[in-house]
């Protein structure tokens, strides 16, 4: 690909659309042409955007792509913890932000210079000017500890499946947002959106379910993509869902069962459903529609898409040609062949194949990595708690929930110490990093604490 | 204990551990399971619970994949799918 600005590569592919309508957000429609135009305020340097309103976030993303050295977008529903991890372990020259000064207070600890989101101001309005910079795109995913760390991409590995159609179609495509756009499946959408011509609707995960499916079937969505955990739901929400004038449903971000592929035909007899398997460092992995869980045994050993694929040790490798190009911290993440070590443990059954949880034990709750091991020690810290084990639980809602088991220490008053822990819990781990099925034991079986990760 | 009466006691116990700071809210046929309080994680472990209380989960008996909306749906899909 000839390098291009994302703001060069939309004008030359949006072409005669232009004026189609891009971004739907709550109170306002952006329009191709009023995201087109780049800034050089950030030339060369390395830049947080941490901004609440998507449609805003966008424009600064496309205004900034090819002139400042590095961009990384964080989710301003982040943790405190784990913001001050990002910001500490990273370089950073600016911070741009729609929120008030008081919620910058730890970019402002490090020195990193603040500006408004609404004041950057667009310096090239019109033009495929060659770019001034290869951005990196830096993208913040959960490791195997649960505090996070960013990964390399470019505009080139992240827009790979939305830049591979080389033609626009003349299909006009309405999709509904429902992954946060900083997060590798929230930009597959976004760049769809953005490169091939389509519009969003977007939202925010703060806002109650059921208005943001009764947004999507207001705008009338014909493309959502969201993980089996959000798909139900979406399907939860009854009528409002069957509004939806869906033609293609893609889930992705944890494994999809049966049971959520069957819901989902049976409501959108007519929609293609897609399931997928990617992963912020791999990129994009797997993808099939034959509306069966877990996939085909054929994939294996050879090229599917974007990828080639291959099982060392009941482990899945990959080989994509959208996979990010290092960590940011500079460590490597694929061997001299290519290849990343997804650390996705596989089984297989029949003529399919199923991703079934992580070698390191980290566990998937709904789309985000939990490390049972990391918790179980919280719990540990808490001087009535003898013994802990840590494990997701299967259950039909949400793929995964995270259960605990707790031994006490004999003789406690067990009524006073289970509020303890409760408070102990909420005041030491991340929200997803919380146990919410606890169960207070009188033995637990020390050959299985902390290893259950695959779910009992 | 019916199946309803077991389904309300455990959904009353399940929000009073899983929910802080909010109150019960009045259970009938029609409460939105989604705007009841309880988000879906609290589901999660409602239906974990029943499925130990009742010794069996409807979601994985049933024929049918569905996902109930109401509170009403959700005891019925329940009596529904009762193993006989």
């Amino acid at each position: 690909m000839k390098k291009m600005s994302l703001s060069s590569l939309i004008s030359t592919r949006v072409g005669s659309n232009i004026n189609r309508v891009a971004l739907v957000g709550k109170n306002e429609k952006v329009a191709f042409s009023d995201l087109v135009g780049t800034s050089s305020d950030m030339h060369g340097k390395r830049v947080v955007l941490f901004i609440t309103d998507t449609s805003e976030l966008v424009k600064v993303l496309v205004m900034l792509d090819g002139s400042a050295k590095a961009i990384c977008p964080i989710s301003t529903g982040i943790s405190k913890k784990e913001l001050h991890h990002l910001v500490s372990k990273n370089k950073f020259d600016a911070v741009i932000s729609d929120l008030d000064e008081k919620d910058l207070e730890i970019f402002t600890e490090f020195n990193i210079s603040a500006f408004k989101a609404s004041e950057m101001a667009l310096h090239e309005q019109n033009g495929t000017e060659p770019i001034k910079h290869s951005t990196t795109w830096l993208i913040p995913t959960s490791g195997t500890t649960s505090l996070p760390k960013l990964v390399s991409h470019t505009l080139a590995s992240l827009g790979a499946a939305s830049l591979r159609r080389k033609k626009l179609d003349e299909k006009h495509e309405i999709w509904g947002q429902f992954y946060d756009v900083t997060r590798f499946a929230g930009y597959q959408t976004l760049l769809n959106s953005l490169l091939n011509g389509h519009t969003l609707v977007t939202s925010s995960p703060v806002d109650p379910i059921h208005e943001r499916v009764e947004r999507c079937a207001e705008e009338f969505v014909t493309h959502i993509s969201a993980t089996p955990s959000q798909w139900r739901k979406i399907l939860m929400t009854g009528t409002s869902a069957k509004r939806i004038p869906l033609e293609q449903i893609v889930l992705g971000g944890e494994a999809a069962d049966q049971q959520i592929l069957d819901a989902l035909s049976s409501l959108y007899p007519g929609a293609k459903i897609t399931h997928t398997y990617a992963s912020t460092e791999a990129g994009l992995g797997l993808s099939v529609s034959d509306q069966i869980a877990g996939f085909p045994m054929r994939f294996l050993d050879s090229v599917v898409g974007f990828s080639e694929i291959s099982l060392r040790d009941d482990r899945l490798f990959l080989r994509t040609v959208s996979s990010a190009s290092n960590y940011a911290d500079g460590k490597v993440l694929k061997d001299a062949q290519g290849w990343i070590d997804t650390g996705d443990l596989v089984k297989i059954e029949g003529d399919r194949f199923f991703i079934i949880g992580r070698q390191s034990g980290v566990i998937n709750i709904g789309g985000d990595k939990v490390n049972p091991e990391n918790v179980r020690q919280i719990l540990l810290e808490h001087p009535y708690i003898v013994q802990a084990n840590v494990f997701g639980k299967k259950n039909p809602i949400t793929g995964m929930v995270l259960a605990a088991n707790i031994q006490l220490k004999s003789n406690v008053e067990e009524e006073l110490v289970k509020a303890s822990i409760k408070v102990h819990i909420k005041e030491s781990l991340e929200m997803k990093d919380q146990p919410r099925l606890i169960r207070f034991v009188d033995d637990i079986d020390l050959t299985i604490a902390g290893k259950l990760g695959a779910g009992t | 204990m019916s199946i309803k009466e077991t389904i309300r006691a455990t959904f009353s116990s399940v929000f009073s551990e899983q929910v802080e700071g909010c109150q019960l809210p009045i259970i009938n046929d029609d409460l939105v399971l989604l705007e009841s309080g309880l988000d879906s994680m609290g589901f999660a472990v409602l239906v974990v619970t029943l499925e130990e209380t009742l010794g069996f989960d409807p979601f994985v008996n049933s024929e049918e994949a569905f996902y109930p909306s109401t509170y009403g749906e959700f005891v019925s899909f329940y009596e529904k799918n009762e193993p006989k």
